[in-house]
């Protein structure tokens, strides 16, 4: 009886075995296996990339696409692919931000999108799918193409109009200045008890900040690329910001995850951030939630820094390297980009897939939140990357000085301390 | 061949062959990363170049002027003291609390303090926040029904350190308790009777035999604890402040980390690496000394 039960748990051990051995022998033939790199948490898009990576494997059957987010947002990612590049082991793809573009094509080895011009026949015609000027995001300054831009977000103000309502403020009526941000956030504060104004901060980068110096007419680092933060006008942004802070106190000094909670859960009026988090904050928002333009400083131009990011591919193999292109082809399609753009607030950059019906026509027909960030996207200029081998430490230093100035530090000298630090490290 | 060999170089050669698996991972895993991080400490190199320049002492003499560096190493022994009275002394405490009480009630707390010890101290890190958080967070919210103004734990030079050892503490809190009162029955209970005979009441039991009698227990958790102070508090520092507000909570493993993985100063990083190893390598030696001073692992 035992001898019966024991052969046949025999036989069926390896009839397994035999059926799995076969399955991995034709998979492994026949599938193409590569690593995407992302940072699209549930905030910023994971859905997204869930349904863009299921539709292309859909579509194409041979490829399977594994993605893995990166913590930290785009500084997180880039010292994690630095690293595995240096183990010799980097993703078949990785989103790499905007500002840290030219440092990619300087110090991280990739295979150059302009090879694929020699096999792939739409290669011409691929380019000229975008919206005119947005290849060259992800070219380098001899116009070679290196990379493919994904993704654009622009600064957007969202606002809690319930809250509005209850502070006796115009709802239909958004705040349109600074002056008019920190009356308003003041407000909320005195009629509600709850804080006014969140402005998006990130422990690694001053994305956000930059939008607001560039707009009153300042810069982190000028057009020569010399660092400029303790000019009148960069001083006059952290000034204002440190008083609603701290002399107002409407304006919370938390970190942007603390923020982001206090907002959903409708106890804080506004919130300065990416307009790639409108999806999740439009999902959540138990309130009625409103969005409007970016604020500017009087009657001063606004320059909005444009987030986003460009894919590249790190691949060494050459048949990963072609899967690797095929599947950055499908997220910069008409269909790819739908999906993406329907699940966070990025704005398109295929030409043309806002106004066809197919795709994305109506979402932004019928849904009035988005039309903040579309109206920006003439406004957008390039995010600052901070330039040489120690770029990233620089950019650690306006940092230290917006948390020190926020915890109470005199604005003039924080901002002294850091140019002089700036200085240095960029020399 | 072998038996021609005298007793003692056979033997000899015996006790070699039992630790060499040992030796041998603790050369490949241990000895060798040290003496590349030695060597890497004298070049400038980002990572990926192909190229690493030889800039001598430099990274060295660079440590001397990085205000950042002298807040970790100062952070470090802040990280350590606190955690001392958390994790040691207030288990001490407890466990001495806890031989008064009924079996079954302490059975409860003992599951209740252990519990979190299972979490991952990722996902801890990422509950406290919203704990921490000052709008509608629960310390929060308590603050406010005191009517107390909100502390902005994280965000705060005063507190982020705080904040971080409290998370760290909350989690290795129960973990140490249990050692202490798995020490606590190993003492004998006749040595324990004999000494009520002789007339030892409740504090002098604890300060003069009890407390002696757990001291290699407690002397393993100081050793531990030291080691989080550097090691384990780098988690919550990462996910949570990122070493700010403008380094108030940073710490001697996050500095060397963000020199390394952060900015790609390789080079650098590794020489303060070599400089913190050579301080625990001195420190190391204090303890060792210690631990037969004070110390008694003598048979109970």
């Amino acid at each position: 009886m035992r001898s019966v039960f024991v052969r046949t748990l025999v036989k069926q051990v390896f009839m397994l075995i035999l059926i799995l051995g076969l399955a991995f022998s034709v998979s492994a033939q026949d599938v193409v296996t590569i690593e995407y790199w992302h940072i699209n948490s549930a905030i910023l898009g994971a859905k997204a990339v869930e349904q863009s990576v299921a539709r292309f494997q859909e579509l194409n059957p041979n490829i399977k696409v594994i993605e893995r987010f990166q913590e930290g947002d785009y500084g997180g990612l880039l010292n994690n692919l630095q690293a595995a590049i240096a183990a010799g082991n980097p993703p078949a793809v990785a989103q790499v931000g905007y500002n840290f573009r030219l440092f990619a094509f300087e110090q991280l080895p990739h295979k150059l999108i302009a090879d694929f011009a020699a096999t792939d026949p739409d290669y011409a015609a691929y380019l000229e799918s975008f919206i005119e000027g947005i290849p060259g995001l992800g070219q380098d300054g001899t116009g070679l193409q290196r990379a493919i831009p994904l993704a654009i977000s622009v600064p957007v103000l969202y606002y809690n109009a319930d809250l509005f309502k209850a502070a006796g403020l115009d709802p239909d009526q958004p705040p349109r200045t600074w002056d008019e941000l920190r009356e308003a956030a003041l407000t909320i504060k005195r009629e509600t008890g709850e804080y006014g104004l969140g402005i998006q901060v990130q422990p690694n980068n001053n994305w956000l900040p930059q939008s607001m110096i560039e707009s009153n007419g300042g810069w982190i680092l000028d057009p020569q690329g010399l660092p400029q933060v303790s000019s009148p006008e960069v001083v006059e942004v952290y000034e204002l910001w440190q008083k609603m802070a701290i002399e107002d106190q409407s304006l919370p000094v938390v970190t942007d995850t603390e923020q982001e909670q206090a907002f959903m859960g409708g106890r804080l009026g506004m919130y300065l951030k990416t307009s790639a988090a409108m999806k999740t904050i439009s999902n959540q928002a138990a309130f009625d939630l409103r969005t409007g333009p970016f604020p500017s400083w009087g009657d001063k131009q606004r320059r909005l820094a444009s987030g986003g990011n460009a894919l590249f591919i790190f691949a060494k193999d050459e048949v990963q390297q072609q899967a690797a292109y095929e599947f950055i082809k499908f997220l910069t399609s008409k269909e790819g980009q739908t999906i993406w753009v329907l699940d966070t607030g990025y704005l398109p950059l295929a030409q043309g897939v806002q106004d066809d019906p197919k795709y994305l026509a109506d979402y932004f027909a019928e849904n009035p939140l988005t039309k903040a960030a579309l109206d920006q996207l003439p406004n957008a200029v390039a995010w600052l990357p901070f330039p040489g081998p120690r770029g990233f430490e620089a950019e650690q230093v306006l940092v230290e000085a917006r948390e020190a100035i926020l915890n109470g530090e005199p604005v003039q000298a924080a901002l002294e301390n850091a140019q002089s630090r700036l200085e240095r490290l960029l020399n | 061949m072998i038996s021609k060999l005298s007793l003692k170089t056979r033997n000899s050669l015996k006790g070699l062959l039992l630790v060499s698996p040992a030796l041998f991972f603790f050369a490949v895993f241990v000895y060798r990363p040290l003496i590349h991080t030695a060597i890497l400490s004298f070049h400038d190199w980002n990572m990926v170049s192909p190229t690493r320049l030889f800039v001598g002492w430099d990274n060295y003499l660079e440590m001397l002027e990085n205000p950042a560096l002298g807040k970790a190493l100062q952070n470090s022994a802040l990280y350590a003291v606190w955690l001392i009275g958390i994790i040691i002394l207030l288990p001490i405490l407890t466990t001495a609390g806890m031989t008064y009480v009924h079996n079954r009630v302490r059975k409860m707390f003992r599951v209740t303090l252990f519990s979190p010890t299972v979490v991952s101290l990722g996902i801890a890190s990422v509950m406290w926040l919203w704990v921490f958080n000052p709008i509608g967070g629960l310390l929060g919210t308590i603050w406010e029904e005191l009517g107390l103004a909100p502390l902005n734990w994280l965000s705060s030079p005063k507190t982020a350190l705080v904040a971080i050892v409290i998370i760290v503490g909350w989690k290795a809190f129960g973990y140490n308790m249990l050692l202490l009162l798995a020490g606590l029955g190993g003492i004998s209970g006749e040595v324990i009777d004999a000494c009520k005979v002789d007339g030892a009441d409740g504090f002098g039991l604890w300060l003069y035999v009890i407390l002696p009698l757990l001291s290699p227990t407690i002397f393993f958790i100081l050793i531990s604890t030291l080691s989080m102070a550097t090691e384990y508090v780098f988690t919550p520092i990462h996910v949570l402040t990122g070493g700010g507000p403008v380094n108030a909570s940073t710490n001697i493993v996050f500095e060397i980390w963000r020199q390394a993985f952060r900015w790609f100063r390789v080079g650098y990083s590794s020489a303060i690496a070599i400089a913190v190893f050579l301080i625990f390598f001195v420190l190391m030696i204090f303890q060792m000394w210690l631990s037969e001073k004070v110390v008694s692992y003598d048979e109970r």
